[in-house]
């Protein structure tokens, strides 16, 4: 059963009098226990898809369902709880440490569980020494693991990753996708990841290609 | 809440920005500390000096009666002189009855005063009279009141100024002569001091008939218009401890008729400017400005008649109070809009920084009235540090500011008391009441409501960034790419 469903989501830029459109009519549907990626040319709109998949934009037509309720009913409720987004530029605030990124997420989520955040932190290759290390000093790749994390701390059911191997190195670009490959096949997630790298998409259990003359999502791979 | 958290957590972080903050709410605190202490000091001032003004125009006369004045003391050098009707005198309380005989330099009226007056003063009553001096023969002209009021020209030669200098008069004309002034010749020592007398034709003088040399000074009399006086005469006792004489006609029958027509003419004012609007009402009421009298003639005299100001010095002291009061409120005004555009520019600047923050924070799911309330903790903090300290340093500030302003208006308020008096005791307390009212008293209130103020200011910044903020687009903040 799909746990989100994208229905007829079309979306553009207002340029001047012009609307740009990219993505006209949309209908995907995704499941938990699957690890989707999202591929396309650049500009071809595939990160915009996933804002409005992560709530974090809203679609000019159509709608996107959560368990069958429209993400935007409660944007907040579903970005605390239901949902996970981890960005290329890993996001995380710089005056606090991997530990305080995590815990803030979990504090907004009103999480009052007993979550061991040093533990989340050490799966995903982070050590006490470096959870407690401001985000600055650390690595790139360092904090793209930390914001993955923060993504999963909060047992989301959609984990969403914009480009997240984009800026990393081929090692840790493969323990990223290990991760989200454990997430959703042990962890019962819904992974959707966006890449240009065809070689990592390729991981996945389903490949989107965005196609940019029909503005749509095309199944490229299952 | 974890929004103290993450406030305290931020402010630890990031101590330098903190201490910008920190920096900018102290002097945002100090200068609406310093300019409400500098406001309420000056308002305090406007009362004192209106209260000086008050003092300072009490006496208004266009009538100069040197004579009968120094007559009165040429009897008893102790006696309280009083000046009023004899209705007023008794409704003063000071008289307990009046009577009347002849006496051998005319009609002498006895006075009967209360125990808390001097006892038994004889009193020459004479019609109101007109002082002449030695050196200068100042006369107004024989006519008839209605005459003039009607805008009747005196004729030339009717008043004579030193210098033989002849000019023809009317009514409300105003004329100054310089002169020395003669008391009288029977005090012991003679005292001659040269004054500056600023005259305005009042009335009419009306020689007796019979008149002799003896009592040349007494027997001449000027009717003045005012309608009003009469209504003062209480204020009269108030201001004026020592008396002056009061018209009296030559026998009994034309005294009680003239008392009459002469209470209601006469023409002595007292003005209480409680402010300046009520101040320019009572001038205008006088229907003449005031006169500036300076006196020295001796001790029992000194000051009787010294502190006499112009309406164009109460306008001066006016227009300095007000300008000094437009401009700190002017200065206030600006400062205001000045420190709510510099608060929100710098605290805009920091928002701007913490975009990245805020955008994360909104993907994570946290509310926007969390965030909200967590940045204006955060200044809260800050502000609530600034602020107490800046107590402090605002008194001392406050105080050195108001050392300068003193300074500033004391020379100028006591080139206008000088100018206009000799030295008094009472008048050095009305200088040291208006020195005392840049006194800074720490007001509970007015530091509350500096607070508020200031907590107004942080809100209203950080309301006004927070709804900038709002607009911007999440997904720009955080910086994806397409």
């Amino acid at each position: 059963m799909a746990i989100l469903e994208v229905k007829n989501v079309s979306y553009y830029y207002q340029d001047g009098d012009q609307k740009r459109m990219i993505l006209e009519d949309v209908n995907v549907e995704f499941e938990r226990g699957h690890f989707y990626t999202i591929i396309g040319e650049s500009g071809s709109g595939k990160t915009t898809f996933l804002s409005l998949l992560g709530a974090l934009d809203k679609p000019k037509s159509g709608e996107i369902l959560f368990n069958g309720e429209d993400i935007y009913k409660d944007i907040e409720k579903y970005r605390q709880k239901d949902v996970g987004f981890v960005f290329q530029s890993y996001n995380l605030i710089p005056y606090m440490t991997a530990f305080e990124n995590i815990k803030l997420a979990l504090d907004i989520a009103h999480n009052k569980k007993d979550i061991n955040v040093k533990g989340i932190l050490e799966v995903v290759g982070i050590d006490k020494d470096k959870a407690n290390r401001v985000i600055t000093k650390l690595s790139g790749g360092e904090q793209q693991r930390v914001a993955i994390a923060r993504a999963i701390a909060k047992n989301p059911t959609v984990l969403l990753a914009d480009e997240p191997t984009g800026n990393l190195d081929i090692d840790t670009s493969d323990f990223i996708v290990k991760i989200f490959n454990m997430l959703s096949h042990k962890l019962n997630l819904c992974v959707i990841m966006v890449t240009h790298n065809l070689e990592i998409a390729k991981r996945s259990d389903i490949i989107y290609r965005v196609d940019q003359r029909k503005r749509n999502l095309v199944l490229s791979h299952v | 809440m974890f929004d103290q958290h993450y406030a305290l957590l931020y402010l630890k972080r990031n101590p330098f920005k903190a201490i910008i903050s920190f920096l900018i709410f102290f002097v945002v605190a100090n200068i609406i500390i310093v300019i409400t202490y500098l406001n309420l000091s000056t308002n305090k001032l406007t009362a004192s000096l209106y209260d000086n003004i008050e003092y300072s125009i009490s006496f208004e006369g266009n009538i100069f009666d040197t004579a009968a004045y120094s007559f009165d003391h040429d009897i008893n050098k102790n006696i309280k002189e009083i000046q009023a009707s004899d209705e007023e005198l008794l409704a003063s309380g000071l008289v307990e009855k009046i009577d009347y005989h002849f006496g051998v330099d005319g009609y002498i009226k006895n006075f009967f005063l209360m125990d808390e007056a001097y006892p038994d003063i004889t009193y020459y009553e004479r019609a109101l009279v007109y002082g002449s001096f030695d050196d200068v023969d100042l006369k107004l002209v024989e006519g008839n009141l209605s005459d003039l009021e009607n805008g009747a020209i005196i004729p030339e030669g009717a008043f004579y100024l030193e210098g033989d200098e002849r000019v023809p008069y009317k009514l409300g004309d105003t004329l100054n002569f310089e002169a020395p002034v003669l008391v009288n010749s029977y005090f012991e020592d003679e005292i001659r001091e040269t004054t500056n007398f600023p005259l305005k034709v009042v009335g009419i003088y009306d020689p007796l008939e019979n008149e002799s040399d003896d009592d040349y000074r007494f027997s001449e009399r000027i009717y003045v218009a005012n309608e009003k006086a009469l209504e003062y005469y209480d204020l009269l006792y108030q201001n004026y401890q020592k008396a002056k004489d009061q018209a009296l006609a030559s026998d009994l029958e034309s005294f009680e008729s003239d008392a009459k027509t002469l209470n209601a003419k006469f023409y002595y004012y007292h003005i209480d400017a409680k402010d300046y609007d009520s101040l320019v009402e009572l001038i205008d009421k006088t229907n003449s400005l005031a006169i500036r009298l300076s006196y020295k003639v001796g001790d029992i005299i000194r000051n009787e008649y010294s502190v006499i100001s112009s309406l164009d010095e109460a306008n001066k002291v006016k227009n300095t109070i007000d300008s000094m009061q437009l401009s700190i409120n002017l200065t206030l005004v600006l400062l205001v809009v000045l420190i709510l555009a510099g608060m929100s520019f710098i605290l805009q600047l920091f928002l701007k920084d913490r975009l990245l923050e805020m955008g994360v924070n909104m993907s994570l799911g946290r509310y926007k009235r969390s965030l909200f309330s967590q940045y204006l903790l955060e200044n809260t903090l800050v502000l609530g540090i600034a602020f107490i300290l800046a107590q402090f340093s605002a008194y001392y500030l406050s105080a050195f500011f108001i050392d300068i302003l003193r300074n500033a208006s004391n020379a100028k308020q006591l080139e206008i008391l000088e100018s206009s008096m000799n030295t008094d005791v009472a008048i050095l307390d009305k200088v040291n009441a208006l020195l005392s009212a840049y006194e800074i008293d720490f007001s509970l209130a007015m530091f509350g409501l500096s607070f508020v103020l200031v907590f107004v200011i942080t809100l209203l910044t950080t309301s006004l960034n927070f709804l900038r903020v709002r607009r911007f687009d999440l997904v720009d903040i955080l910086k994806k790419t397409g």
